[in-house]
């Protein structure tokens, strides 16, 4: 079995009373039986048919619309999500790993020294670093972001230049 | 005489399918076993069909019905396109954020980290050694 057909309910009370007696199952196969007819380019008469047609037409519109509307929310609410996270990914969890990083680098490089210094080989202590394959972060400063109140702004004044 | 069997009943239904179509309540219709995809437009529009023979409705208000209905199929139209377009926008934007943020999480962050506990402990061994004597 298919599973059933939503239709505005306006519609089938209506045929429901203009038809009584006779079950949604038979009715729907009436219409079914009409519709394929009207496919056909059979009579009835051209105007009742454009009516039904473009009638049919706009339901299924409107049903697309509402689903439109329904995707375009999620859009938004996941757009907004991934840019809070991002956001909070390059302002409060990367830098300070970064900055931690650079510290700590710059602590093994006066130890080191310390260790020459004494006459020993600090290439000898582990573990050992492999410097070139490290994240270079000696030279990162952490980037400026806008406040959501600049970004709201910023929308604006496109949408406000390009009408 | 029923409300279905009126003109004005044909013309509220016609206005109501033409409405907004998150205030349009809807009813399931069983259907048997038609599957292809061309059966929800051919039970509407074989239903609205019906009715409007049913009722005899006239030449003047199948052209109220038709301009009602032109009407609304325009303002549909030209609002499903901009809607698939902001939506279609947004959904590119957040995938290629949600990649860097995966990028980010998967890899930059985990990898900071492991560097740090490597740096942490070559500190600690180092202080080790300038602490003990010459």
């Amino acid at each position: 079995m298919s599973p059933p057909l939503e239709v505005p309910a306006t519609l089938w009370e209506r045929l429901r009373e203009a038809f009584p007696g006779t079950d949604d199952a038979e009715l729907a196969s009436l219409a079914l039986e009409r519709g394929r007819a009207l496919a056909r380019r059979s009579e009835p008469v051209p105007l009742r048919r454009d009516v039904a047609e473009r009638a049919a037409a706009v339901v299924l519109l409107g049903q697309r619309l509402a689903h439109e509307r329904r995707r375009l929310a999620e859009a938004e609410v996941r757009e907004r999500e991934s840019y809070e996270r991002d956001l909070e990914l390059q302002r409060e969890i990367v830098p300070p790993l970064k900055e931690r990083a650079r510290a700590l680098r710059a602590r093994i490089r006066e130890l080191e020294d310390r260790v020459r210094a004494a006459g020993r080989d600090p290439a000898t202590v582990d573990p050992t670093v492999d410097w070139p394959d490290t994240l270079a972060v000696d030279d990162e400063r952490a980037p400026r972001f806008e406040r959501d109140e600049d970004r709201r702004r910023a929308a604006i004044e496109f949408f406000r230049r390009h009408g | 005489m029923s409300p279905g069997t009126t003109v004005e009943g044909f013309l509220a239904v016609v206005e109501a399918v033409a409405r907004d179509p998150d205030h349009v309540p809807t009813l399931s219709v069983p259907v048997g076993t038609e599957e292809a995809p061309e059966t929800a437009y051919l039970l509407l529009s074989g239903a609205v069909d019906l009715l409007a023979e049913r009722i005899g409705a006239t030449e003047t208000e199948l052209r109220q019905a038709l301009r009602a209905l032109i009407g609304a199929e325009s303002v549909f139209r030209s609002e499903i396109h901009e809607r698939a377009r902001r939506a279609e926008e947004l959904e590119r934007a957040a995938r290629m954020r949600e990649r860097e943020i995966a990028m980010t999480e998967g890899w930059l962050v985990p990898r900071l980290r492991r560097e740090i506990d490597l740096f942490e402990r070559r500190i600690a061994a180092l202080e080790a050694l300038t602490r003990e004597p010459a």
